[in-house]
């Protein structure tokens, strides 16, 4: 199958794939890929895949075994007793106790061990080792906030190889889930309720976070990346410290390129840049747009508008939308300088 | 699950009411009804069920709401409708078992007895809602009572106002089956021969009752 | 397809008086309290709603076929296969068999000439169409972009569609379903004909009861939780909401403790046409008898407390977890019960190369598949990934549309000749179940690959890597459809210039061959008194 290695972030509107202006000043990033490892599962990133994959392959020679057992007679049974005339009589035979208890016994065993086994993968999933380092997750609509222990706060997740890491979760809406199929893990981020998860990459890698709980309009733009960097020297570039120290970034952004950035992971879902709307207006030709709010004011959109409205979305509320953006407080200031020029180049 | 029957009573004013076409003989009839009516009342269990599930988790979560929130209920009020509601079981059944003897002028006065009971506890819950509503004891979203010191007694009278509303409907349309009956007991429809939707009504009440002895320890006494 | 006339059938005059031409004119049907006028309405409603839903399956994987947007916004998307699924569940698949198939041959099988509460039975299809009407509605107006499970928060604070007008629906669909099952327990309590005992009711019924009981028992739970659901919504109750103290994941446990279950309000009707179309078109005493009556019982049963294998990854406790998944694989021991009995019924037959037995075959081989891979989302460590991908949604495809709509298409063509006096066309017939297998493969098993690749679920675009594995979907769907289509066109040919069909084309032995097709008004000319079993077939008598 194809790799990916030919793809691109999904989500862009086929029909109006305008040529992003502010595209040239970000650095090209390689397409969001999972990578995938023979015909059914990605390749194993983590401790839990291992022994996962271990488990998928028996249970999938298992279910070889037993279609083959009955699509085997059934269809040789269809060949060889298939009707030659209309009167032709039957076997009497119409029950075997032996038979039935052998075929009720047998699974049954087999049955209570396939449950030990995904019993014992998924107790091991639960207790994360105390060395682990806590990352905590807030899912939102629709994009992913991380918070690392040092209280840089971003929305990629990146982590050091061969380190345990526990993700600490909770939404601030609706339900999402924290899913990568790299490392065969995944699990509800729910509002009001803290959900753990913890893992070990076990290798370097960039791969994809996926919302796999159903969210609404932005569910399948709700993609993240995920780094699996070296451990090392804080000035080594590409170590995963080297990263921190970048804001998350494998190489500081200049303004208009970060705002795109974050126009791509946090307001893409719910803001086109071609006109059409989706769950807010489109940025097409906001800057500078007269705009009416549900309260019959009418503002121009303008810088310190555009900060109001990520900080206290509730605030102003443009007419016919609802009231359905998340807060971004969050963002730092040279996160949106960035968005207000990237929105300034949308005309 | 009343229609075979009322369909077997077509004959108006008879006692001896014609076996449905489908059936071959009253027995089966009667019994067919009796067991519809008593796998009805199972379902109505279940769904009560899952309110009184709903009750304990959530009572287990907010203990302290809970209690706090169950105070303002009015105990009196409550124990009042249970004695309503109790006193008219007794007489449903006896309406019932005067049915069964035939006996037209019981039947008639014991269901109009019944009625009168659930009117009377409906005129009581009447009185207990408009007081929460005016002090601001309401679900959720609407709860705007001041002075309290716990978390979510919002909650506690989301359950408190779905199970009582929904129990209420219950008793309204009690009401209704009962009135019917009545009216079908006054033209002498009803016999120790055929009495099957007397009966079906009868146990359909008690089940209202039943919920009500449950409902009122759990949120008045208990909390 | 004309056989040998028994004599039981000549005394049938042809032409006579049936059901069907027993009364005229649309008010006689709209009144009619007759379960096999009643039944066909059904059958006739619920296609439709099969149809509709289809198309939506079909616009939907029309988008998918490449990844970005062709033909859907994200928020058609959503709403497209939302109704797609709350259609096919609730309006279709739920009602179809028991109250399509189910209401026209169970009375007859057991020799009844009508179910015990014929007015109720009118009065759940009445329930059925407003209940349907108010599904339907959303259609026209702001649509539904829940997903079939109405999910909180989400359909109570997100959702700008008509959540309320489509759970009211579903909530009244409830209340027919309910009616429905009772009735059908109370027919089969106290309606046999003499001679018809428990072990002598064909296993389709065996299979009804099953489903009654868990119609009966689940569908009220699903009641008050679209009940509190409606309230959430309208007035903010708080039982759901987490931002007034409520808890969304009791939300899930409410719905999963009906929607596990109804996946057996499902199958088990299916598995109960596909015993009786395996003994009837091999002319041989079903195997195991017994076996088979008791693990439909034992699956409706055990089914009530596995739901939470919905819920690995909502945040319910590890040992609910735990607890839940251990119970979901004592599923699987009666299906394959079930299943190694029909097998075990095809040994020493006489297998029809007709169209109801390769139905039935092919049941055998998308259900196997279906049930089997449930078995790796019942373990726990494994469901961890495969929750919410396309694993599952194959996974259900191959065991409600592969199993419970194959099977029930099986049955359509097995009494087919039953309800409308004449038989169908083979050579289409069997042409169309070709098409269908082939597309249902195509369409179906693909989405394995997807899902275990990490593909999610209700998603409207994708990462170009998967687009392959989509693209070959989409065309398995149109081979899908385009044998669907044929099923109907043969049908309607059928209906026009279909031979007339005798009363017993296939040679069964239960009681609905024993009477002229179509049958009269009350079933038979006279009680029939019943000597032997259903699968009684001529033995080489070793
Ligand atoms: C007709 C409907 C139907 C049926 C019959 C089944 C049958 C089964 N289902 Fe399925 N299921 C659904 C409909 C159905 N399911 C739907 C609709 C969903 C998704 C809902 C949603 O999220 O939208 C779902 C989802 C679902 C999940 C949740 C997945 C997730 O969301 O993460 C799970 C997990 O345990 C599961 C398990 C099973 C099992 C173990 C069976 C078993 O009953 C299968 C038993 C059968 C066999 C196993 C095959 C035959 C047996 C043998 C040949 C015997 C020998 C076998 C061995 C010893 C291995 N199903
Ligand atoms: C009985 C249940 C049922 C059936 C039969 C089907 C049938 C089909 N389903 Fe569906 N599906 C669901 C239940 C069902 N589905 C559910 C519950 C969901 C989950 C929704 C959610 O996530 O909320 C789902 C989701 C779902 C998805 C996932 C969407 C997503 O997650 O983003 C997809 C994608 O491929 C899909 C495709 C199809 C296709 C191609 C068919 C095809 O098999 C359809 C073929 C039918 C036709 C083409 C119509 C033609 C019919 C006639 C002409 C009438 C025939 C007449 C006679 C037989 C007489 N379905
Ligand atoms: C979950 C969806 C969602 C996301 C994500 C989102 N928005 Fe919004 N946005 C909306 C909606 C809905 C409105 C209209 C209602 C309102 O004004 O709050 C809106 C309005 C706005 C407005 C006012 C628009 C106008 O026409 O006056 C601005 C500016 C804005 N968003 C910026 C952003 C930025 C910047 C981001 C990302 C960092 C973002 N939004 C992310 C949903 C979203
Ligand atoms: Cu967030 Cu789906
Ligand atoms: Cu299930």
């Amino acid at each position: 199958m194809s790799q990916g290695n030919t793809t691109t972030q999904p989500s862009q509107p086929k029909s109006g794939s305008t040529a992003q202006p502010a595209a040239s000043a970000a650095p090209k990033e390689a397409p969001m890929a999972i990578e995938t490892e023979g015909a059914w599962l990605p390749r194993a990133s983590s401790t839990y895949a291992e022994p996962y994959d271990a488990a998928w392959n028996f249970n999938l020679w298992v279910s070889i075994f037993f279609f083959a057992i009955v699509m085997g007679p059934m269809a040789y049974f269809a060949v060889k007793y298939k009707r030659k005339s209309e009167t032709e009589r039957t076997s009497p035979i119409d029950h075997n106790l032996k038979l039935e208890i052998f075929w009720t016994a047998i699974p049954t065993l087999l049955l209570i061990y396939m449950f030990w086994i995904g019993f014992k993968i998924f107790a091991n999933a639960q207790v994360a080792p105390n060395d682990a380092m806590t990352i905590n997750v807030t899912g939102q609509m629709y994009s992913w906030k991380f918070q690392y222990p040092d209280g840089t706060t971003c929305n990629e997740l990146g982590v050091p190889k061969g380190r345990p890491v526990k993700l600490v979760m909770s939404s601030i809406d609706t339900i999402h889930s924290f899913f990568v199929p790299e490392f065969r893990l995944k699990a509800d981020v729910v509002p009001n309720l803290y959900t753990t998860m913890w893992f070990e990459p076990t290798k370097e890698m960039e791969s994809v976070v996926e919302c796999a709980e159903y969210c609404g309009t932005g569910h399948s733009t709700m993609l993240t990346r995920v780094f699996v960097m070296p451990s090392g020297d804080a000035d080594t570039a590409g170590t995963y410290e080297n990263w921190m120290q970048n804001g998350c970034e494998k190489t500081p952004l200049p303004p208009l390129a970060r705002g795109q950035k974050k126009y791509t992971q946090i307001c893409k879902s719910c803001h086109s840049l071609d006109g059409s709307r989706l769950v807010g207006p489109s940025f097409k030709g906001l800057w500078g747009r007269q705009e009416t709010l549900a309260n019959g004011q009418t503002i121009t959109v303008d810088e310190n508008y555009i900060k109001k409205s990520i900080m206290t979305p509730s605030a102003d509320i443009v007419q016919g939308y609802p009231d359905q953006m998340p807060p971004m407080a969050y963002l730092k200031d040279q996160d949106i300088e960035g968005i207000i020029a990237f929105l300034k180049e949308q005309k | 699950m009343m229609s075979a029957s009322t369909e077997a009573a077509q004959e108006k004013g008879s006692p001896d009411f014609v076996v449905a076409h489908h059936f071959d003989k009253a027995d089966t009839q009667f019994d067919a009804g009796r067991l519809g009516i008593w796998l009805f009342l199972v379902t109505e269990i279940l769904f009560f069920g899952g309110l009184f599930c709903a009750f304990f988790i959530y009572r287990g979560w907010y203990f302290d709401s809970f209690v706090e929130a169950h105070h303002h209920l009015d105990k009196k009020m409550g124990a009042l409708n249970t004695v309503f509601l109790i006193t008219s079981s007794l007489t449903m059944a006896l309406g019932v078992r005067s049915a069964q003897r035939s006996a037209r002028k019981e039947t008639v006065g014991f269901l109009l007895a019944t009625v009168l009971l659930a009117c009377a506890f409906l005129v009581v819950k009447y009185f207990e809602y408009t007081h929460k509503i005016h002090d601001g004891l309401l679900p959720g979203a609407m709860f705007h009572a001041q002075g309290f010191t716990t978390q979510h007694p919002g909650v506690f009278y989301a359950i408190y106002f779905v199970m009582t509303g929904i129990h209420g409907l219950h008793v309204v349309i009690g009401i209704g089956l009962i009135l019917w009956i009545l009216i079908r007991a006054q033209k002498g429809e009803f016999s120790s021969r055929y009495y099957a939707p007397v009966e079906g009504v009868g146990l359909y009440w008690h089940l209202v009752d039943l919920i009500w002895i449950y409902l009122f320890p759990l949120l008045y006494l208990v909390g | 397809m004309s056989r040998a006339v028994t004599a039981d059938e000549m005394d049938v005059e042809a032409g006579g008086k049936n059901y069907l031409n027993a009364e005229k004119g649309i008010v006689s049907w709209l009144t009619t309290v007759d379960h096999k006028r009643i039944g066909l309405m059904y059958l006739v409603s619920t296609l439709t709603m099969f149809m509709i839903a289809g198309i939506f399956a079909l616009i939907l994987r029309f988008e998918l076929l490449r990844s970005g947007q062709d033909v859907l916004t994200p928020g058609q998307y959503n709403q497209a296969f939302t109704l797609h699924g709350a259609m096919m569940v609730f309006l279709f698949i739920i009602p179809a068999i028991p109250g399509g198939l189910g209401n026209f041959v169970l009375p007859i099988m057991i020799g009844a000439k009508d179910v015990a509460f014929p007015k109720l039975n009118l009065l759940s299809l009445y329930l059925y169409w407003t209940g349907a009407i108010f599904t339907a509605s959303s259609i026209v107006s702001t649509g539904l972009d829940t997903g079939w499970t109405f999910y909180v928060p989400y359909s109570t604070t997100v959702s700008q569609t008509s959540v309320i007008a489509v759970t009211f629906g579903a909530f009244i669909l409830g209340f027919s379903s309910i009616l429905t099952g009772l009735n059908f327990i109370v027919t089969i309590h106290k309606l046999r004909a003499p001679g018809v005992t428990w072990y002598r009711l064909p296993l389709m019924l065996w299979a009804i009861y099953a489903t009654s009981i868990v119609q009966i028992l689940a569908t009220p739970v699903l009641a008050i939780t679209l009940l509190l659901l409606i309230l959430e919504r309208a007035f903010h109750v708080g039982i759901f909401d987490p931002k007034l103290g409520g808890d969304p994941v009791l939300y899930q446990h409410f719905f999963w403790f009906y929607s596990h279950p109804a996946v057996y309000i499902m199958i088990l009707p299916g598995m109960g046409i596909i015993s009786d179309l395996i003994a009837v078109h091999s002319h041989r005493r079903i195997f195991g008898y017994k076996a088979i009556a008791f693990s439909s019982v034992a699956i409706a049963l055990v089914g009530f407390m596995v739901w939470g294998h919905h819920m690995f990854t909502s945040g319910q406790s590890e040992l609910s977890s735990t607890i839940f998944s251990f119970i979901t694989f004592f599923v699987a021991v009666p299906s394959g019960v079930k299943v190694f009995n029909w097998t075990g019924t095809m040994w020493g037959g006489s297998v029809a190369w007709n169209t109801p037995m390769f139905y039935a075959m092919s049941f055998l081989f998308l259900f196997t598949i279906g049930g089997l891979t449930g078995l790796p989302l019942a373990m726990i460590g494994l469901d961890l990934h495969l929750h919410d991908t396309y694993f599952v949604v194959a996974h259900f495809h191959y065991v409600m549309m592969g199993g419970a709509v194959i099977a029930f298409i099986g049955g359509l063509h097995h009494w087919w000749p039953k309800m409308t006096g004449r038989m169908y066309n083979e050579t289409t017939a069997k042409i169309a179940c070709g098409l269908i297998f082939v597309g249902f493969n195509m369409t179906f098993f693909t989405q394995f690959f997807l899902g275990a690749r990490g593909m999610p679920r209700r998603y409207h675009t994708y990462l170009d890597q998967y687009q392959p594995l989509h693209a070959f979907s989409t065309y398995g769907s149109w081979v899908l459809g385009a044998g669907l289509f044929l099923v109907l066109f043969t049908f309607i040919h059928s209906l026009f210039k279909g031979e007339r069909a005798p009363a017993n084309p296939w040679g069964g032995r239960s009681l609905e061959w024993q009477t002229p097709s179509p049958p009269p008004t009350e079933n038979f000319h006279k009680t029939p008194v019943v000597t032997h079993g259903p699968y009684d077939f001529a033995t080489t008598g070793k």
